[in-house]
C-alpha cells in the first residue's frame, strides 16, 4: 500500500511537472532570455499582452511577453500631472532630462506601458498602477525578435558594410497577425514601410508604397510615413497613413503583398505648416474615428464614413472644391498632443503639454468621438 | 579652476555627509556609502552592511530607499548583496551634478553627490551644406556637434531668417532626425512646402525663394546630452539661387585616376555638389573581380569632390565605381528619380547601383 502511494504520489508530481512545463511553453515562438534592445523607439500591444517594441538603434523589432493578461473591461479615467517630473522621480533624475518616447495601452488589462529615454540614450520601459510607476524588466524574459535591417540588393552584396542605413522608426503597429512599422531615413528622402508576419519567422514581407497625389495628378513614390493606423471601411482594411508632407492616405490591407507595389488613395491634405504626429483609429457606437495629433495644431477627427463615401472616387486628380482640405475633418479644442492610444472603447489616453510648461497624462471621453 | 582647487572640489564630491539614526538602528560604522563607476556612468551605489544591521535582509528593498534629493518617491532599481554589502542600482544612471539621499526605515542616513559630469562646452563643428549659394528647392542641412546632445525641441533653437528681417514659420519639420551617438541632426525643409501643388506649397509657398539671402541660425540655448548649453551661436549665411530639377549624373563626373603599384588617390570631381553625408557612404570601388577595393573615402568641405586612399597598393586592371542610386544632390534628386516625379513622363526603371569604370595608369 506504501509502494502504491508512493507511485501515486511520483506520478502526480510528474503530471504538475509536465503541466508546469506545458504553462511556460509560449504560443509565439518566444524564448526566454535578454534582449539586447539598444532604444526603444515605439510601441504597440499585439494579443495577449505582448507588446512590440521597436529598436531604431539595433535595427530590430522584439516582441515581449509582458505576463500582463488579466482581463479589464474598462479602464479608469486617468489624470496624472507633471507625469514628466514624477518619472523622473522615479528614475532618479530631472524632467529636463528625459523624453517620453512613446505610449501605449495593453488592450488586455488597460494598464500603460511608457518608453523613457534619459538624455545619454539609455531607453526604459515602465508601466503605470494608477500614480505608481515601475520598472518593465527587460532581462529574462520570453521574446523573440526580427531584424529591419536593409537587406541589400543582391548586386550590393560586396558593398554590404556600407549599405547599414541609419533611420528611425517612425511609427509601429498590430493588426490581425502583422506587425507595421514605418521608418525615416536619417539621410535620403525614402519611404520605408514593412509589414511583418507574427509569430516571427526568417521571411519578412516588405511592401514599397506610393502614394497618389491627388491634388496635381501626379504620382510620387519615396515619401515617408510619420504616423499609420489601420481602419475598416465598407468592410475592407485598410492602412491610413499621414505622410510628412502631409497627405493622408488609404492604402488596401490586402495589397500590401511581398515585393508589389501598392498605389496609395490621398483622401485629405490637413497639414499646412504643420506634421502629423501620432494617430489613432476609435470606434463608437455605429461609427469610427480617425484622431490625428499634430505638431502645430490641434487633434482633428475624421469619421471614416466620410472617408469611405470617396471610394473610388480619387483615383483621378480631386477637383477644385476638394482641393482646399479634401475628406472633411472636425478640429477637437485640444492641443499640443505628443503622443495618443486608446484606453478603452469610450476612452482615449493623451500626453499633452499644457499651455503652462506643464506635460499631463489625461483622458479624452467619449464626448469628443461620439 | 586650479588643480588644487580641482581636486578639493573632487574631494568634496565624494565626501558622504552623515546623519544620526533617529529609528532603531544601531551606531553607524566607518565605512561610507561608496559610488560605483561604469566609464563616466555612476551606475550603481554600494551601501555598507553597518547602515542596515537593524533590517533583515529580506526587508532591505523596502525599508532601503534611495530618493533625488528633496523628492518623495524613491529612486527604482535592483537591490543586489555582495559580502553583506548591499548594491543598488537604479535603472538608469544617476545623473551627474546631482544629490542624492540614503533612506533606512524612513531615515536620512546619507547623502551623496555624484560629480558634475565633464563639462566641456558643446559646438557646432558644421552645417552641410558649407556652400553660400544653395539651390531654392534645398532639401535638406546636417547639424554636426562636438558632443552627443539632448534630443526633442530642437527647432525651438533653430530658425531661418531671410534678408535679415523675417523669421520664417514652419519652414522646417520637427523629425529630431539624430544619429544613433546624437551629434548630428538632420533638418528637412518642409518637403509639402517644396512640391509643387500641395496644400502646404499653395498656402504658404517655397520655404526658399531664389534672390533672397538667408541666415539659418542655430541659438546657443542648446543642452547636450549632459545638460551644458552650447558655447554660442552658429549663423550660417546663404543665397537662394535657381531650382535644381536634374538628377546627379555619374557620367559627368572627372575621375583623377591613380596610377597602378602605387597608393595614389583616386579623386573624384562631381559636376555639382552633392549630398555630404550620402556621398560618404553610397559610393565605393571594386576591382576587377568585383571584389571591394579596402580603403578610406573623404569628401571635401564643398561637396564635390571625393578622395579615396586605397589601402593597399592599386593594381593594374580595370576598376569599378560603385554608386548607390540613393545619393542625392542638394535638392533631393538621386540617381534615380527626381524629388518631383513626373508620371506623365517615362520613368526609367531603378537601378539601385550605378557604375563608372576606369582603369589604373
Amino acid at each position: 500500500m506504501k509502494k502504491l502511494f508512493y507511485l501515486v504520489a511520483m506520478s502526480m508530481i510528474f503530471v504538475l511537472f509536465i503541466a508546469a512545463d506545458r504553462s511556460s511553453t509560449n504560443p509565439y515562438g518566444m524564448k526566454k532570455g535578454t534582449p539586447g534592445i539598444r532604444s526603444i523607439s515605439a510601441l504597440a500591444f499585439g494579443p495577449d499582452g505582448i507588446l512590440f517594441i521597436g529598436d531604431s538603434k539595433s535595427a530590430s523589432v522584439f516582441a515581449i511577453d509582458t505576463k500582463d493578461k488579466i482581463a479589464a473591461d474598462k479602464a479608469a479615467t486617468v489624470e496624472i500631472k507633471n507625469i514628466d517630473v514624477k518619472i523622473a522621480a522615479a528614475l532618479g533624475t530631472e524632467a529636463k532630462n528625459i523624453r517620453i518616447k512613446d505610449i501605449a495601452v495593453n488592450p488586455v488589462s488597460k494598464k500603460i506601458y511608457c518608453a523613457v529615454e534619459n538624455m545619454d540614450g539609455t531607453s526604459v520601459l515602465l508601466k503605470l498602477e494608477g500614480e505608481t510607476i515601475q520598472e518593465v524588466s527587460l532581462k529574462d524574459i520570453e521574446f523573440s525578435a526580427s531584424s529591419i535591417a536593409n537587406v541589400p540588393a543582391e548586386d550590393q552584396k560586396d558593398n554590404r558594410g556600407r549599405s547599414l542605413r541609419e533611420s528611425v522608426i517612425s511609427d509601429l503597429s498590430y493588426d490581425n497577425g502583422n506587425v507595421m512599422l514605418s521608418g525615416i531615413s536619417n539621410q535620403e528622402f525614402s519611404s520605408a514601410f514593412r509589414v511583418i508576419p507574427f509569430p516571427f519567422t526568417d521571411k519578412q514581407q516588405h511592401s514599397s508604397l506610393e502614394i497618389y497625389h491627388a491634388a496635381h495628378g501626379k504620382y510620387e513614390t519615396n515619401s515617408p510615413i510619420r504616423t499609420f493606423t489601420i481602419a475598416t471601411l465598407n468592410g475592407k482594411k485598410y492602412l491610413v497613413a499621414s505622410y510628412t508632407c502631409t497627405p493622408l492616405v488609404l492604402f488596401p490591407m490586402d495589397e500590401l503583398q511581398p515585393g508589389k507595389h501598392v498605389k496609395g488613395r490621398t483622401v485629405g491634405e490637413f497639414g499646412a505648416g504643420n506634421s502629423p504626429i501620432d494617430m489613432i483609429t476609435v470606434t463608437s457606437k455605429d461609427n469610427s474615428y480617425l484622431m490625428m495629433a499634430n505638431s502645430s495644431r490641434p487633434v482633428m477627427r475624421v469619421n471614416y464614413k466620410k472617408i469611405a463615401t470617396y471610394e473610388g472616387s480619387l483615383t483621378e486628380p480631386i477637383k477644385e472644391s476638394f482641393s482646399t482640405a479634401g475628406v472633411d475633418f472636425v478640429t477637437l479644442p485640444v492641443v499640443s498632443v505628443l503622443q495618443m492610444d486608446k484606453l478603452d472603447d469610450t476612452k482615449v489616453l493623451i500626453l499633452q503639454r499644457k499651455s503652462n510648461g506643464d506635460l499631463d497624462l489625461s483622458t479624452l471621453t467619449d464626448r469628443l468621438f461620439s | 579652476m586650479n588643480n588644487y582647487r580641482k581636486t578639493g572640489f573632487c574631494i568634496l564630491c565624494s565626501l558622504v555627509f552623515y546623519f544620526t539614526f533617529t529609528g532603531c538602528t544601531e551606531k553607524k560604522g566607518s565605512d561610507t556609502v561608496s559610488i560605483q563607476w561604469e566609464g563616466d556612468k555612476a551606475v550603481a551605489i554600494i551601501v555598507p552592511q553597518q547602515f542596515l544591521s537593524s533590517v533583515p535582509k529580506d526587508s532591505v528593498t523596502e525599508l532601503l530607499q534611495i530618493r533625488l534629493a528633496n523628492a518623495d518617491q524613491p529612486v527604482i532599481g535592483d537591490y543586489s548583496f555582495k559580502d553583506g554589502d548591499i548594491i543598488f542600482k537604479p535603472i538608469i544612471a544617476f545623473t551627474r551634478g546631482l544629490k542624492y539621499h540614503v533612506y533606512v526605515r524612513n531615515n536620512l542616513v546619507d547623502e551623496i553627490a555624484i560629480q558634475a559630469a565633464d563639462t566641456t562646452v558643446p559646438r557646432v563643428v558644421a552645417v552641410y551644406p558649407v556652400l553660400d549659394t544653395l539651390p531654392e528647392n534645398l532639401l535638406k542641412f546636417y547639424i554636426l556637434f562636438s558632443k552627443p546632445m539632448q534630443e526633442g525641441d530642437e527647432l525651438k533653437h533653430i530658425h531661418l531668417i531671410k534678408d535679415g528681417r523675417d523669421t520664417l514659420p514652419f519652414v522646417f519639420l520637427d523629425l529630431g532626425l539624430w544619429n544613433h551617438e546624437r551629434t548630428m541632426l538632420t533638418l528637412w525643409l518642409d518637403p509639402g512646402r517644396i512640391k509643387r501643388e500641395l496644400q502646404p506649397n499653395k498656402l504658404l509657398g517655397p520655404p526658399l525663394i531664389k534672390g533672397s539671402h538667408y541666415q539659418l541660425l542655430i541659438e546657443k540655448d542648446w543642452q547636450d546630452a549632459e545638460g551644458i548649453l552650447l558655447a554660442e551661436d552658429r549663423a550660417k549665411n546663404f543665397f537662394a539661387s535657381s531650382r535644381d530639377s536634374v538628377s546627379p549624373d555619374e557620367k559627368k563626373w572627372a575621375i583623377n585616376t591613380p596610377k597602378a603599384g602605387t597608393k595614389e588617390q583616386l579623386v573624384i570631381k562631381f559636376n555639382e555638389p552633392l549630398d555630404h553625408v550620402l556621398a560618404e557612404r553610397t559610393i565605393s570601388v571594386t576591382d576587377a573581380n568585383g571584389n571591394e577595393v579596402k580603403g578610406k573615402l573623404n569628401v571635401n568641405e564643398h561637396s564635390d569632390v571625393v578622395y579615396f586612399l586605397p589601402a593597399s597598393e592599386w593594381k593594374r586592371e580595370m576598376h569599378s565605381l560603385q554608386i548607390e542610386s540613393r545619393l542625392e544632390d542638394l535638392a533631393g534628386n538621386n540617381l534615380d528619380r527626381l524629388f518631383e516625379v513626373d508620371l506623365n513622363k517615362k520613368q526609367e526603371p531603378p537601378k539601385n547601383i550605378y557604375k563608372r569604370q576606369f582603369e589604373t595608369r
